[in-house]
């Protein structure tokens, strides 16, 4: 069963504040709109412009990527300006987020890239002499009129194009074309498979003289949320850096690989959670390809060819990933995967949201190769495969390229594990403001797969001494409101990341010693004569029982009931008024009468010290409810109930934020900065 | 079998050979007494063999009254007083001019002239779903998803758009009035923002939008403030308004207009004529263009459009304030009355096939379609608008002796349900209803079918919506059989399944 | 059965009586060599043909005298051989004083077989016309009497004929009293008419047939396999007018026989020649027919070509600039048509940069091209619009009108895309090959791969079927999908064949942004609606070999469309771009390629899908070919020598200007721009990507919803309401009202009004106004009171005038 250890996130990410109402209002939003430069050089100072609101009070920045920044003053400072100096170290490459922290809060994330081509903007004047590889252009599309930069190529010079719009956030659909000297369009391009949207080809320029590269938007929208940083070099284009995932804290060899060419590249054991960003070899006069692999704690291998066909399938082990190639066209690859009677068997297959080209078919094969089940395809980017195994067996899996396709651009990563009931928790806010000692409450959701337990939240990284109220989700609910009491020791103006994490029982504790038993309560049906197993008061409508609990200290018990039941009458338990079970009962014993009553363990509830009042509620006819017993739970020790973890993640506010970015990266998600402000 | 001659056209798939017209009947190709005789023994009719030959060709121009929305039976044609107060209701029948008749009470001057109406209560089909395509074309299938698509391919053309391509087959030039025709407005235009999606059937489909009706405009305003209730389930759902509906009384000064040959006012008909002449001139100035089949049909409806916009004889048959007072009184004044009144002086100055829609005005099911409200609407002025246009324009035609070679035609998509709803109002129902004919070759004081003592069911002669079609072409001197090439080119019978039914001329 | 009733036809009569000076008959021969009869039913048409001095052949079958030698062997009507009594004889033919014997042998009169179900009855039941569309054969059927159209399903017609209704049809005590033979001959009432008659060969069949207690076919009894027709293809010359046709049917145990009168006849073109019920063919006017001839479910056609000497022909060799013109010219010369005279510059530029771009030309370009003295210049003008912008985007619309690109069907996303990828695939001049084969074999996103929105508007099986077949195939296979196709041999079995290329095909539901997939199923059949499944098959060559499985079958196809001797592929989309630029096709309709619709001059569409081919599918160099021939450049005036010709390109076709083209003309002759919703300033109405853009202008002037796949859904006909909107409407008028539209431009900068009219002339016509012309204008401007309203009168005028509406 997998369990998430405790992780130290290497990143700290945070996006704009979302929900409005949720948390105790930010006056007015810092927001943070336009960057220029688009990227930063590593290994030198690059002088960053922010454009946005509320920036008057900016004191730095916050990097998802270690530098190294000072604020500076400059001309058109102001509420819709602030200018840094951002130091990298020499080897800081790839995509990195960043924030204005302010003494009024912090501003909604923006992303650019680290790297080391001259930054040109796209408002140059359209006389200017034609520019020389390598570049990089920042700028953003105007409605229906094409921005174009002339460029000077010789013949038989080659042409790298990588045009970033979607994957730094950007709403632009992108379609790039070269026009050669002639007039003529040597190449539209739209969508590059694999890059989600955004363009990346390299041609050589058949002949000498100056080149016209046009960006439009493919619906002729314009406008500032429509920006692009389109980087032009030299250097032979790549694909793809294989493996997709590495397992962290050991060191890995990765091949770089792209169309004709591979390079490797060595990378350092990495701490896990996040993603690392690796540079191709350096094309003439500096630019390379920016290729990213997934850094986490699991078992993670490589699929050996040759696997064409079932009988040569690689052995793949439940809660293992592998990352694989289809390294030609019409390449099959095949695993192997046992499994006992009953066992949920799901494997996830990713391509484009790793930024690789292909999208996958995959097919289940009992072992004499007849289709178990075959992946539905959706547009959505995973291709996920569900089957409960009939019999203990051993299963084929095959994977391909779903229009047969392959080659170096053509990788894919694959997950296999054992689902268990188990859910995943969403925070409605990426940034949060707050005085030391003061509150915050923001509201987190659970989507339940299977797992109907209650959800016990706890907040780490703020140290020990914090106050949780509403961090329990109840059976059956979705959503609260987590309010947060922040510790007093917090220095004020600081910076602070928690995460919120939530665990799940998923089998109620054994039953300890009873504390007090309460017998059913006899009542006369009238029509039906007098009853000692309480069913209802009245014909139809709601029903209800309770019962005056008095126990000698608070802590948490178990309720168990004695009921008979033929078929399932689901009601709900009540302590003081407030909903702690909204599935009890939910059990049946075959028949109505009452010999066939046996004992049902409800789960934990937290009673309070002394007097209380339990309810148990239900529309329409109970089953027959014989006695209420109130119980310890065992001391943990002996055998702990399975419980399953998961972090809350920050997709959906990050979402809003990033444009048309149809996967948030992983770097950012689950992380939420709080900034604490000065009394 | 019978086909129609047609020109090499590009339909769809159009074969090069040319598809024929070979009509049975007088006149046309002089075709010789065995057809005719043929046509008698395939009738194989048990009433009077001779009412066939007789009708056929009797009516030279036909006005379809076509109430959107279908009228209740038991409160207009079929009253069964027999029936249980909760079936029949608070409306009661009284006498009418053809012994042993009884009509609705509220439509007295309709029982005056009955023993000029052929009344048929036994019509029956399976669709209770306002489709009008259904009852006005051969479609032979149906389906509700169709209603609002007007121009779906699958859908057959109106019988107004197929008398007028016949007409168009044997005489090539375009008369100056417009063969088919409708008023008061596009069906179903004016019904507000929640008009009924019900659009499909007065276009002519696979025959082009050449032959769709010209329509006419009503300009003028109600001058009688009623009140309707919107629909339930609408955001508006169950409120009330005041509506000023022309349909329940106009300012006399409305006028109905010819949609889009209204000259602009910047253009005097001075100028119009000096800008026709000097089109022509420009014309002849230019040298012969290859006279092709495009070119000839390109200049016939140039000139039409032409004459429509210069000349007065389509606005002057339109312009009903010629008509006297008194006339206007006795159809009405409202815009079903006057309407019925324009209808009579179209076809009287040449048009063949006029259509009068009583269509639904500013909110959606608050006419004919008595899902609640029913009795208010039929006293206040469905049947007393019903009853003075309808009787008016048959005595109105007998007076000019047009009656008995103008053929009037009053059916809507079906009838409603015999039983009250919770909101004592009608729902839809195709089981048994009521439609009413009189004129050319039309049987006088003629009642056929009767339905079951709740007025549910049909108990005797059942008559089909595609039999009334079919005896309206007959009527009009075009043969059931008569065959037209749908867009696949396969032969299609302009009636569908419908057979002439020679009932309908008994007492001719 | 159809009934002919004879038509007048207004185009020329061939006169029947001889002419003076006429080459004689040098020799007689006859069809068939010798004549077999055995049993009594059998029957043998002769053909006898007189072959003159001049190599021309005439058919004197009906004018022939034949004598038996041994009386009572056999008889002789109007060529037809029947059988009377066992033996052996010879038959006597003369004509044009000449004289043939021939062997006949009538052998086996008493033993004549049983009439077989399918060969025998079903036949005559068809022959009689009993089974026809209008009939019993239609879908309901008539009179609760129903058959399958044609007897494409033998079984279904077994069981109605001899079960249903407890066989009251047939009484095979006293066959005359069957309901299946009094009804037909009237003598019992019947919806249908008299459609037989006692000495019609099909009543004895019919008859026999139920006097034989009506047998069912045994499972392995003989069936028709291949029919043939004598003659096959001839030309027949005035006077022979008529021409009488043998139809020999083959069996599948080798057995053959003559069908003559049992066959079905109808011909392509009734003005050109009409066929009566025993095969008779008279030609009423010059022309190229093709004959349909079916025997059940065989189908062959035969070409006759009528031609006439007129008198005073002279042939005056048009100059022939390439080998589209030979072979047009070849034709025209050999029907006698002399060819219309070439168009002046004005007319030629105006004509091309219409077809080419949709646009009329601006009065700078014609200028320019009117001044131009180059002798290519022509040429140079054709090379320069066919590389332009506007021919890539106006041509990218047709493709668009065939794949149903609407917002609706396929996002608004989509439609930016698809549109963007046909604009790029017109523009690059994408091999036709390519093209086709990336739309048929298309998958994955359809924003990925904006070829896969192909099977998003073609949403299922069937839609992907027809579409296909119409447009590439140029087979209206929709026809065979209840049952066989009524005028060519595609059968049912043959639209499931394939369809069953396409039913792996599956479409995912489209994500937040309308993205959507498309991909291929690895296995899933389609089954046929009388049983089994279908087995992927190619027309022409039968059943596709397929690699393996799992593989996608839609590959196959495309392999098989683009081989060298596929005939329908190349043929089908040269003679799509011959009917966009001469506004009808070699083959018209264009998408009803089959035997008994002949194409008007085959060696030139042979040549130029050969050519096509050669050129690995470059379409660019096919419409330059055309645009650069004098055919295409021929006046659309008619002359007296080939007013009557419609189908051999004698003079170019005039036709209305596309709904679009009308708004872009008046907008560019008003210089009032029109603007289309949000769409930038500047886009032209040509050039639209969806009708969801489109003003109700384009709706009236009958521009197409793209509901359907077919080209037929836009309306090219003159409507009333178009009409009233050019005379009467809001858009017009405001363009003409327009305080800067094109005349108070030039008024404004104080241009004269013989300025300002050649001006106009030059924008709508591309030429300057002639005298006359010049005169109206002026008078009308100087009797005018107001200068600005009489101007406004004249483009008023110019804009309603045929020349400018028509693209001549």
């Amino acid at each position: 069963m997998a369990v998430h250890p405790r992780f130290r996130p290497a990143l700290v990410a945070v996006v704009l504040l979302a929900g409005p109402g949720l948390v105790d209002r930010l006056p007015a939003a810092v927001t943070l709109q336009k960057l220029s430069p688009g990227a930063v050089s590593p290994g030198r100072v690059t002088r960053l412009t922010c454009r946005g609101t509320e920036l008057e009070t900016a004191r730095t920045l916050w990097t998802s990527f270690p530098a190294e920044v000072r604020k500076v003053s400059a001309k058109g400072d102001g509420a819709g300006q602030a200018t840094f100096e951002v130091t990298l170290p020499a080897e800081s490459i790839g995509r990195g987020a960043i924030r204005v922290v302010t003494d009024r809060g912090v501003s909604n994330v923006r992303l650019l890239l680290r790297e080391s081509l001259t930054s040109h903007t796209d408002d140059r004047p359209a006389d200017e002499k034609p520019l020389t590889l390598p570049l990089a252009i920042d700028g953003s599309v105007v409605a229906g009129e094409p921005d174009r930069c002339r460029i000077q190529l010789k013949a038989g010079e080659r042409l790298t194009v990588d045009l970033w719009a979607r994957r730094l956030g950007s709403s632009l659909d992108p379609v790039v074309r070269v026009i050669d000297p002639g007039g003529r369009t040597v190449i539209a391009e739209d969508d590059t498979p694999g890059l989600a949207g955004d363009v990346g080809f390299s041609v050589l320029a058949a002949d000498e003289g100056v080149h016209t590269v046009s960006v439009t938007d493919v619906r002729r929208r314009g406008g500032d949320a429509y920006r692009y940083r389109l980087r032009l070099a030299r250097y032979v284009p790549l694909t793809v850096a294989y493996p997709l995932f590495v397992r962290s804290g050991q060191p890995a060899r990765l091949r770089l690989l792209g169309p004709g060419t591979t390079a490797d590249r060595a990378v350092p054991g990495l701490p896990a959670g996040g993603t690392v960003w690796v540079g191709g070899p350096v094309g003439p006069g500096g630019g390379r390809a920016l290729l990213s692999v997934q850094v986490d704690d699991r078992e993670r291998g490589v699929e050996s060819e040759p696997n064409d066909d079932g009988s040569k399938a690689n052995p793949l082990a439940a809660g293992a990933g592998v990352s694989g190639l289809l390294d030609r066209p019409g390449d099959r690859d095949w695993f192997r995967i046992t499994l006992k009677k009953g066992q949920r068997l799901q494997l996830v297959g990713r391509t484009a949201s790793l930024g690789v080209a292909g999208r996958l078919y995959m097919r289940l094969c009992n072992a004499e190769g007849g289709t178990l089940v075959v992946a539905p395809q959706q547009a959505a980017t995973r291709c996920v495969l569900d089957y409960t195994a009939a019999a203990d067996a051993e299963v084929r899996l095959l994977v391909e390229d779903l229009q047969r396709r392959g080659g170096p651009g053509f990788a894919y990563h694959l997950d296999c594990r054992l689902r268990t009931a188990d859910f995943d928790l969403g925070v409605a806010a990426d940034r949060l403001q707050a005085v030391a000692g003061g509150s915050l409450s923001v509201k987190v959701t659970a989507a339940r797969r299977d797992f109907q337990g209650a959800i016990r939240l706890s907040v780490e990284g703020l140290g020990k001494n914090v106050m949780l109220a509403g961090e329990l989700i109840p059976a059956g609910k979705n959503e609260t409101t987590l309010k947060i009491t922040l510790p007093a020791g917090l220095e004020p103006g600081s910076l602070a990341s928690l995460r919120i994490v939530g665990s799940g029982q998923l089998d109620t504790p054994p039953v300890g010693p009873t504390v007090k038993e309460l017998s059913s309560i006899k009542y006369d049906r009238g029509d039906l004569g007098i009853f000692d197993d309480f069913i209802s008061d009245k014909k139809g409508g709601l029903n209800f029982a309770e019962y005056d609990v008095e126990l000698a200290n608070a802590g948490e018990y178990l309720v168990l009931l004695r009921y008979a039941a033929a078929a399932q009458r689901v009601a709900v338990m009540k302590l003081d008024g407030r909903v702690v079970n909204s599935s009890i009962m939910s059990k049946t014993t075959g028949s109505w009468s009452t010999k066939t009553a046996r004992w049902f363990n409800e789960g934990l509830v937290k009673f309070p010290k002394g007097k209380s009042v339990l309810r148990l509620e239900k529309v329409g006819v109970f089953s027959h409810l014989t006695a209420i017993r109130i119980a310890l739970p065992a001391p943990r020790k002996k055998q702990p109930g399975r419980v399953i973890h998961a972090r809350a993640r920050v997709t959906v506010p990050l979402r809003k934020d990033l444009g048309g970015m149809p996967f948030v990266p992983r770097e950012l998600d689950g992380t939420v900065l709080l900034s604490v402000g000065k009394k | 079998m019978f086909r129609i001659l047609g020109n090499r056209r590009r339909l769809c798939d159009g074969l090069s050979r040319r598809d024929w017209l070979h009509v049975g009947g007088l006149g046309f190709l002089g075709v010789g007494l065995s057809d005719y005789l043929r046509l008698k023994a395939a009738q194989a009719a048990p009433a009077g063999g001779s009412s066939l030959d007789a009708t056929f060709g009797r009516a030279k121009r036909c006005i379809l009254l076509l109430p959107y929305g279908s009228p209740p039976q038991h409160e207009t044609f079929d009253p069964k007083l027999e029936a249980p107060e909760e079936i029949q209701g608070e409306l009661k029948a009284i006498p009418t001019s053809v012994p042993g008749y009884a009509i609705g009470e509220y439509l007295p001057k309709i029982a005056r002239v009955a023993d000029r109406l052929t009344v048929i209560r036994s019509m029956t089909h399976p669709f209770p779903v306002h489709c009008t395509a259904y009852v006005t074309s051969g479609i032979p299938t149906y389906s509700p998803a169709l209603e609002s698509r007007p121009r779906d391919p699958k859908l057959w053309p109106y019988i107004g758009s197929v008398v007028d391509y016949v007409q168009g087959r044997r005489e090539s030039t375009i008369p100056l009035v417009p063969r088919n025709m409708a008023l008061p407005w596009k069906m179903n235009s004016r019904g507000g923002p929640k008009a009924a999606a019900v659009q499909a059937g007065p276009y002519a489909a696979f025959l082009g939008p050449a032959y769709d009706p010209v329509l006419t405009e009503f300009e003028g305003e109600g001058n009688r403030k009623i009140y309707k209730i919107s629909p339930g389930g609408t955001p508006t759902g169950g409120k009330r308004h005041d509506v000023f509906d022309p349909y329940a009384g106009i300012k006399p000064d409305g006028r109905f207009t010819l949609a889009g040959a209204q000259r602009r006012d910047s253009v005097t008909l001075e100028r119009q004529n000096n800008r026709n002449g000097l089109l022509a001139r420009f014309d002849r100035a230019r040298r012969e263009l290859d006279r092709n089949a495009e070119t000839q049909s390109f200049d016939r409806y140039q000139q039409l459009a032409l004459s429509l916009v210069s000349t007065t004889r389509v606005h002057a048959a339109l312009d009903i304030h010629q008509e006297s007072e008194k006339l206007r009184q006795d159809y009405g004044m409202n815009l079903f009355g006057q309407s019925c009144l324009a209808a009579r002086r179209l076809v009287e100055a040449g048009s063949r096939f006029v259509t009068v829609f009583w269509d639904e005005y500013a909110y959606l099911n608050t006419d004919w379609d008595t899902h609640w409200n029913h009795f208010y609407r039929l006293k206040d002025r469905l049947l007393p608008g019903f009853d003075l246009g309808f009787s008016a324009l048959i005595s109105d035609l007998e007076d000019r002796g047009m009656l008995e070679d103008t053929l009037v035609v009053w059916m809507s998509e079906h009838g409603r349900t015999p039983r009250f709803n919770k909101n004592v109002g009608r729902d839809h129902w195709s089981r048994v209803y009521s439609i009413a004919m009189a004129g050319a070759g039309v049987g006088g004081g003629n009642i056929i079918g009767e339905s079951d003592r709740l007025g549910g069911d049909v108990r005797s002669q059942p008559v089909s919506p595609k039999d009334i079609l079919a005896t309206i072409l007959h009527l009009l001197g075009i043969d059931a059989h008569t065959t037209i090439p749908d867009r696949q080119d396969r032969p299609v019978p302009v009636a569908g399944t419908g057979v002439v039914r020679p009932e309908i001329f008994r007492g001719a | 059965m159809q009934r002919h009733v004879r038509t007048l036809t207004t185009s020329l009569l061939l006169t029947m009586p001889l002419c003076a000076a006429e080459p004689v008959v040098s020799r007689l021969t006859v069809e068939p060599a010798a004549v077999e009869l055995s049993g009594r039913r059998q029957r043998v048409q002769l053909v006898v043909s007189g072959h003159r001095s001049d190599g021309s052949v005439i058919d004197l079958t009906h004018q022939a005298r034949v004598t038996v030698e041994h009386r009572g062997t056999v008889g002789v009507q109007r060529g037809r051989v029947l059988p009377l009594a066992n033996g052996t004889t010879r038959l006597t033919i003369s004509a044009s004083g000449q004289v043939l014997q021939l062997p006949v042998r009538v052998q086996r009169l008493e033993q004549t077989p049983p009439v077989s179900f399918r060969n025998g009855l079903l036949a005559s039941l068809s022959k009689q016309g009993c089974n026809s569309g209008g009939c019993h054969g239609s879908p309901s059927g008539k009179g609760g009497f129903r058959l399958s159209l044609r007897a494409f399903d033998p079984t279904l017609d077994a069981q109605t004929l001899i079960r249903e209704q407890f066989a009251r049809r047939v009484n095979v005590f006293d066959p005359d009293k069957s309901l299946l033979l009094r009804k037909p001959t009237l003598q019992v009432a019947h919806g249908g008419g008299q459609q037989l008659r006692r000495h019609d060969p099909a009543y004895e069949l019919i008859r026999d047939w139920i006097a034989d207690g009506c047998p069912r076919d045994a499972e392995d009894s003989p069936r028709c396999v291949r029919t043939e027709v004598f003659p096959r293809d001839r030309f027949l010359k005035s006077p022979a007018v008529s021409q009488q046709l043998k139809v020999v049917a083959h069996f599948s145990d080798g057995s053959s026989r003559d069908v003559t009168h049992l066959a079905v006849y109808s011909s392509s073109n009734e003005t050109l020649a009409e066929v009566d019920v025993a095969g008779w063919v008279t030609g009423t006017a010059v022309g190229q027919v093709g004959i349909l001839v079916r025997f059940l479910d065989q189908m062959q056609a035969t070409r006759l070509t009528f031609l006439k000497d007129r008198p005073g022909f002279v042939w005056n060799e048009p100059p022939v600039i390439n080998e589209v013109d030979r072979h047009t010219f070849a034709r025209l010369k050999e029907m006698q048509i002399v060819p219309s005279p070439l168009l002046t510059d004005g007319q030629f530029l105006r004509r091309v940069t219409l077809d080419v771009t949709g646009l009329l030309p601006t009065v700078k370009e014609t200028r320019a091209f009117l001044a131009d003295r180059r002798p290519d210049r022509r040429a140079r003008l054709i090379a320069g619009l066919l590389a332009g912008e506007d021919h890539a985007r106006f041509w990218a619309g047709r493709w668009a009108d065939l794949f149903r690109m609407t917002r609706k069907q396929l996002g608004s996303t989509g439609v930016d895309k698809f549109h963007r990828w046909l604009v790029a695939a017109v523009r690059d001049n994408m091999p036709y090959d390519r093209f086709v084969r990336s739309l048929l074999t298309a998958q994955g996103d359809t924003f990925a791969n904006p070829a896969a929105n192909y099977y998003r508007a073609a949403t299922d099986v069937e839609d992907a079927t027809e579409t296909t077949a119409r447009h590439f195939l140029g087979i209206r296979i929709q026809c065979a999908k209840c049952h066989n196709h009524p005028y060519e041999r595609w059968t049912q079995e043959n639209y499931y064949g394939i369809a069953a290329f396409f039913n792996r095909v599956r479409r995912g539901k489209p994500d937040s942004a309308g993205n959507l997939v498309v991909w291929v199923a690895r296995s899933g059949e389609i089954s046929r609606p009388r049983g089994g499944n279908a087995v992927p098959w190619l027309p022409l060559t039968g059943n596709a070999k397929l690699p393996d499985p799992e593989s996608d079958r839609r590959l196959a196809l495309a392999d098989w469309l683009v081989r060298k001797d596929n005939p329908l592929f190349a043929r089908v989309e040269v003679n799509r771009l011959w009917s966009m630029l001469c506004g009808r096709g070699i083959i018209e309709p264009i998408d009803d390629f089959r035997a008994s619709n002949p194409p008007a001059n085959p060696p030139l569409l042979d040549w130029l899908a050969g050519e096509f081919q050669r050129s690995d599918f470059d379409r660019r160099h096919i419409l330059s070919l055309i645009l650069n021939s004098r055919t295409y450049q021929l006046d659309s005036l008619a002359t007296d020598q080939n007013r009557h010709d419609q189908q051999l390109f004698s003079h170019a076709v005039a036709h209305r200007l596309s709904a679009e083209q009308v708004l872009d003309a008046i907008c560019q002759v008003s210089q009032v721009p029109e603007q289309f919703g949000k769409l930038p300033a500047g886009t032209r109405a040509t050039q639209l990507a969806t009708p969801e853009d489109a003003p109700a202008f384009l709706r009236i002037f009958g521009k197409p919803s793209r509901e359907t796949s077919c080209d037929c859904e836009r309306q090219t006909g003159s409507t009333l309401s178009q009409h009233l909107t050019l005379v009467n409407g809001s858009l017009v008028s405001g363009k003409i009202t327009h305080g800067k539209n094109r005349f108070r431009r030039l008024i404004s900068a104080g241009r004269g009004d013989r300025e300002i009219l050649e001006d106009l002339y030059l924008a709508a016509f591309c030429r300057l106004p002639n005298s006359e012309e010049l005169r109206v204008g002026l008078e009308y401007v100087g009797g005018a009171g107001n200068r600005e309203k009489a101007h406004e009168d004249i483009q008023w005028a110019v804009i309603n005038s045929r020349e400018f509406l028509f693209r001549n």
